[in-house]
């Protein structure tokens, strides 16, 4: 029922629970999960300034505008600091006023250029996932580079927001070699780099 | 001349139809409107890195090397027929609605319970070629070898043959020759310029078309669509037109549906919301395609 290809990396699963999901009896037999996820990347987007080729140009409310690829694009660079200094403190106030806890997944890079928001993530009841060393292409990576920038973010988060984090979700989708390299390293207790599901599921031993 | 008279390869276009002059049709238990829901089922089928294609489908982020597995890609495809589809057959039993599925023949090998789950619930299964692939980019001997393909692996999947067909986007220049050719075909879906069905001619052979539509389409999401009421406000609207036409001159309506897309909880929902609406009008007609095709070929032929 599943595709076996000879290439690397997961085996898809097109079937999944096939129609029949385990029945779920959350806390308080409630009727649905909800999972409010923050992505926390302002700071570590691709920027001229950190030695990147270009700067991030969307992923924000302005559209696209044709800009030279090596110029830094102030614009966007500012329109990805409102995140940081203004959004990040507004989404704070709401969830505290309305008394939900929520899940960050943070870009390691992001949290070292604002270790006050760093702290507060946990400090308020909210969960930490890592995002990945920086908010970037895992796929442009080797598997010896993406192995060293898990090791990097498991430290720099655990740094910063005073405890290591313990799942991981990839800038939009994982390499070939993501599960295996967060397997290998240890300590992460699951991932979320799938969108293929209404529940979470068990991928077993590997 | 009505039609364009050209010497290129193809069927010739017809820009002119009906004519203004659309025929009176009367539906079964004289309804005012047929409703054809269609359900594609292609994923599993689509470009793929791991089916050996140079390049997958195109992802949501235009810096994904194209000769690089796209993991995520491959997860949102997994939803429909892992999530979505169980779904929106759950929502067609709950408000008694029979639908078409434009089937991918891969897609079905790939989840054998869901393919026999299709006819087993009444639904019906137009052939949406072996894979989900642009059948321009085949010579016309390949394109003829999926045909015969694809009608081969939907008749084991699903218990019976494809007597529709429907490529993905569009069709080859070859391609309704091709049907006609094979034979035991009644219909395709290959066009979008009409909205009733209509006969053509294939070298002498009378032909059933069933148009489609990508205007009633949840495809429309990764382009226009924003919240899962844009879609069933366009849905609304397409219904009281036709309804309001169908006073005088019954038509049919088209709707296209992608388990990755429709079969999430907000947008299917939105459907949801516009079945129930369209079933609170009396002379409403839910029918399959082939029931369409059946009705053409017993009234109209």
């Amino acid at each position: 029922m599943t595709i076996d290809t000879p290439i690397p990396g997961p085996v898809r699963d097109l079937v999944g629970y096939n129609g029949n999901p385990p029945k779920v009896t959350w806390p308080g037999n409630a009727r649905i999960a909800i999972s409010l996820v923050v992505n926390y990347e302002e700071g570590s987007e691709l920027a001229i300034g950190d030695g990147d080729p270009r700067t991030e140009r969307g992923y924000h409310d302005a559209p696209y505008y044709p800009w030279p690829d090596g110029e830094r694009d102030l614009a966007s660079e500012s329109m990805y600091e409102y995140g940081s200094r203004a959004g990040f403190w507004r989404l704070m106030d709401i969830f505290d006023e309305l008394n939900v806890k929520s899940t960050f997944y943070a870009c390691a890079v992001a949290l070292e250029r604002n270790r006050d928001a760093a702290r507060e993530i946990r400090a308020r009841g909210h969960d930490v996932v890592s995002h990945g060393y920086r908010w970037e292409d895992v796929t442009l990576l080797t598997r010896d580079e993406e192995r060293d920038h898990i090791a990097r973010a498991i430290a720099s988060i655990e740094e910063t927001t005073g405890a290591r984090p313990v799942g991981w979700y990839c800038r939009y989708g994982p390499s070939v070699n993501t599960r295996e390299l967060v397997v290998e390293e240890g300590g992460f207790t699951y991932d979320c780099d799938a969108y293929n599901d209404d529940l979470p599921l068990d991928h077993g031993p590997r | 001349v009505t039609a364009v008279d050209n010497t290129i390869a193809g069927p010739r276009r017809d820009v002119v139809g009906y004519n203004g002059k659309p025929p009176k049709v009367t539906w079964p238990g004289a309804a005012r409107i047929a409703i054809s829901l269609v359900v594609n089922y292609e994923e599993g089928s689509e470009r793929a890195v791991g089916d050996g294609d140079p390049r997958g489908e195109q992802g949501a982020q235009p810096s994904w090397p194209a000769s690089k597995r796209d993991l995520a890609l491959e997860s949102l495809y997994e939803y429909g027929s892992r999530v979505g589809f169980w779904r929106l057959l759950a929502i067609f039993d709950e408000l008694d609605v029979k639908t078409t599925f434009y089937a991918c023949a891969v897609a079905l090998e790939r989840n054998r319970d869901a393919a026999k789950e299709i006819r087993g619930r009444g639904h019906d299964v137009v052939s949406h070629g072996y894979r989900w692939e642009d059948v321009v980019l085949l010579t016309r001997e390949e394109e003829r070898d999926h045909i015969r393909r694809a009608i081969a692996s939907i008749e084991e999947t699903t218990g019976e043959r494809p007597v529709g067909w429907y490529c993905r986007y569009g069709p080859s220049v070859n391609t309704r020759e091709l049907l006609v050719e094979e034979g035991g075909f009644t219909y395709d879906c290959d066009a979008y310029n009409d909205d009733l069905p209509y006969w053509t001619t294939v070298h002498g052979t009378k032909h059933l078309v069933v148009p489609y539509s990508l205007a009633a389409n949840d495809i429309k999401f990764q382009s226009s669509y924003g919240s899962p009421k844009d879609f069933e406000d366009y849905l609304k609207s397409n219904f009281d037109r036709l309804y309001k036409e169908g006073e005088t001159y019954p038509k049919m309506m088209s709707i296209g549906l992608h388990m990755r897309l429709a079969g999430r909880p907000g947008r299917a929902q939105g459907l949801f919301n516009f079945i129930e609406y369209a079933q609170s009008f009396p002379g409403v007609w839910f029918a399959t395609r082939g029931e369409i095709a059946q009705h053409w070929f017993d009234h109209h032929a």
